[in-house]
């Protein structure tokens, strides 16, 4: 190795790869794992005691005076707790929180006098939180799934269903990931404005007509959707009334471009900006 | 990376390719049709001696470019009668139907009409009102609600079952028990080799479909002895149709010798060039008579045409044409 080289800093996807191996284990045994192992724990606890129930003899639920099946409840439960509530809960805590706890915890000086891109530690940091949820979110989704569809059902028909759910999780973690890295990058509050986008903006225009919901991370999640949504609510009611479904490739396209948008936004905001670490 | 990092990384994996490797088992155990073919779980409910089933995506058909210059087109009459089945039924067939499936079983075509499977957002409560207000009486089968029409006697009522949420079917009352029956059993279509084969070789990404023995279609008792004679020859059919700006549909028949075959190639050709002649100088006509192709070779044939949107302006204006057939 010549000395030029071996001075030289490390390029991007180098310098990335490092900071990701730092932060997973960082990431992954902080308290914040507490709280997504509640998050994804509750449903998993749910699939247990239903399966429990049938099993010692218990009927099934009925909803519109119809048995309701294994399948329907797991795709119910991936629309109701993952696809509505784990992933984009889990994004906004972890997502906003990739710069924002090192400038809180005044150690994003020691990040960023390392010889290395400035951008590298959001994108590395960015990777270290996308493979720490899937490893948690993904097992758990297995885990219902075997629990919950063979009441009623058979795995082998609801298979297709699981490789698509197990890819659309993957793909809503990584684009409101990438949507909140954005926003702890250039918010100062930044957990308080993700969490007002998905309960606040993203409930509300949904359930609204009109072209707002293209704004919106959700819409293009629905087109991807692979079950029936459930229609035994009013709000489902409304959202049916008003429901616009986006086709596959929109939805992928967009969600694609979202992503992408918002990484390099949050890397180059990462990258100009002067942190002031409160004394 | 620590080590227990990588342990629950690789815990977490496992779990994955586990369950992922279960689903496989399961599905080249017990069900490798399940990913090729991803049969409709309305099959369930088709009596395994159905020798036809029909099948028509509703939603795209209404959204198309097609169905909209047919409404357009569409006697008062035919909107009234819309409008009357959603009265009685609480069902909008523009708003609420995906998809329509049908068996025909020899008994269905005897009298009485097959059930008929509807797959779309059915508001049960408003169904089973609508239905009330119009004299029809609830009642439970093997655990199903099912709606019996006022009109008719015993089980050759007509009627309503809510069969799955989203699932709905309507027929003749003993029919649709028997549907409930066959599901319960799993004695349905899907164990019958013969038309699930011809099914599964039918073009399922087409808009709407028919597949079965020609000798159990309906009205088949009525044609004339000539027609009878030609299609007697036909064993098995399987029609499919796309429908978007124009309808575009392909006939495939498999007769019970070659020579039945050629006769029938023979007829179909000549009835092509008879109509030809007879169109004349029409272009439009004309048209629609130059996409018919007719080919197939042994036992087979296969008829494939295309209906532009101009013949559909054209059987508007001649009025009174199949179009008026919803």
């Amino acid at each position: 190795m010549n000395k030029t080289a071996a001075n030289s800093p490390p390029g991007l996807i180098y310098a990335a790869v490092r900071i990701f191996d730092l932060s997973l284990s960082e990431m992954l045994w902080s308290r914040r794992t507490v709280f997504m192992a509640l998050v994804v724990g509750l449903p998993v606890v749910i699939a247990l005691v239903v399966r429990l129930l049938v099993e010692v003899g218990a009927p099934l639920p009925r909803v519109e005076r119809m048995e309701v099946t294994g399948p329907m409840i797991f795709g119910l439960m991936i629309w109701a707790f993952f696809v509505r509530f784990s992933v984009p809960v889990l994004a906004v805590f972890y997502g906003t929180s990739l710069i924002a706890d090192e400038v809180e915890d005044r150690t994003i000086t020691y990040l960023f006098t390392r010889p290395i891109p400035r951008e590298a530690v959001l994108i590395g940091k960015y990777l270290a939180y996308l493979v720490c949820t899937a490893c948690v979110v993904l097992p758990a989704v297995v885990v219902v799934w075997l629990l919950i569809v063979p009441i009623g059902g058979r795995l082998a028909d609801s298979f297709v269903d699981l490789t698509k759910d197990l890819a659309l999780l993957v793909m809503g973690l990584a684009v409101y990931g990438a949507v909140f890295a954005l926003v702890g990058a250039r918010f100062k509050r930044p957990l308080l404005a993700g969490l007002f986008f998905i309960f606040g903006w993203e409930v509300l225009v949904m359930a609204l007509p009109g072209s707002f919901r293209l704004f919106t991370v959700a819409h293009y999640l629905h087109g991807l959707v692979p079950h029936a949504m459930p229609g035994d609510s009013t709000l489902s009611l409304l959202q049916s009334l008003f429901r616009e479904v986006p086709s596959l490739a929109e939805s992928l396209i967009s969600l694609a471009v979202i992503e992408v948008a918002c990484l390099l936004l949050a890397a180059r905001s990462v990258a100009r900006r002067e942190y002031v670490l409160e004394q | 990376m620590s080590r227990r990092t990588r342990y629950f990384l690789l815990i977490s994996g496992l779990i994955v390719v586990g369950g992922l490797g279960t689903g496989l088992v399961a599905v080249y155990s017990g069900g490798l049709s399940a990913l090729r073919t991803q049969n409709p779980s309305e099959f369930a409910y088709i009596p395994a001696d159905a020798t036809a089933v029909a099948y028509a995506d509703v939603r795209h058909i209404m959204d198309s470019e097609f169905r909209q210059r047919l409404r357009a087109a569409l006697s008062e009459d035919k909107a009234k009668a819309k409008e009357a089945f959603l009265t009685e039924t609480g069902i909008d067939i523009e708003r609420d139907i995906d998809t329509v499936i049908a068996g025909l079983t020899p008994q269905a075509m005897a009298g009485g009409g097959p059930v008929v499977l509807l797959r779309g957002r059915f508001d049960a409560s408003r169904v089973e009102q609508a239905a009330v207000k119009h004299g029809a009486t609830t009642e439970e089968y093997k655990g199903k609600r099912l709606l019996r029409a006022p009109e008719g006697h015993g089980d050759s009522q007509t009627g309503i079952a809510f069969l799955e949420s989203g699932l709905v079917a309507l027929g003749p009352m003993d029919r649709i028990k028997q549907a409930i029956d066959s599901a319960e059993r799993r004695e349905s279509i899907t164990s019958n080799a013969e038309l699930m084969k011809l099914i599964t070789e039918v073009d399922r990404s087409s808009d709407a479909w028919v597949a079965g023995r020609l000798e159990n279609m309906p009205g088949h008792q009525g044609w004339p002895d000539a027609v009878k004679d030609q299609l007697g020859a036909v064993q098995w059919f399987a029609l499919s149709a796309g429908v978007d700006r124009a309808v575009t549909a392909k006939l495939r028949a498999e007769a019970r010798d070659v020579k039945a075959a050629d006769d029938l190639r023979g007829v179909v050709n000549g009835a092509i060039s008879m109509a030809r002649m007879m169109a004349g100088k029409d272009a439009k006509l004309g048209g629609l008579l130059d996409s018919i192709q007719a080919t197939g070779s042994g036992t087979e044939l296969e008829v494939s045409f295309t209906v532009p949107p101009d013949v559909i302006d054209l059987m508007a204006t001649q009025g009174g044409l199949p179009l008026h057939a919803q």
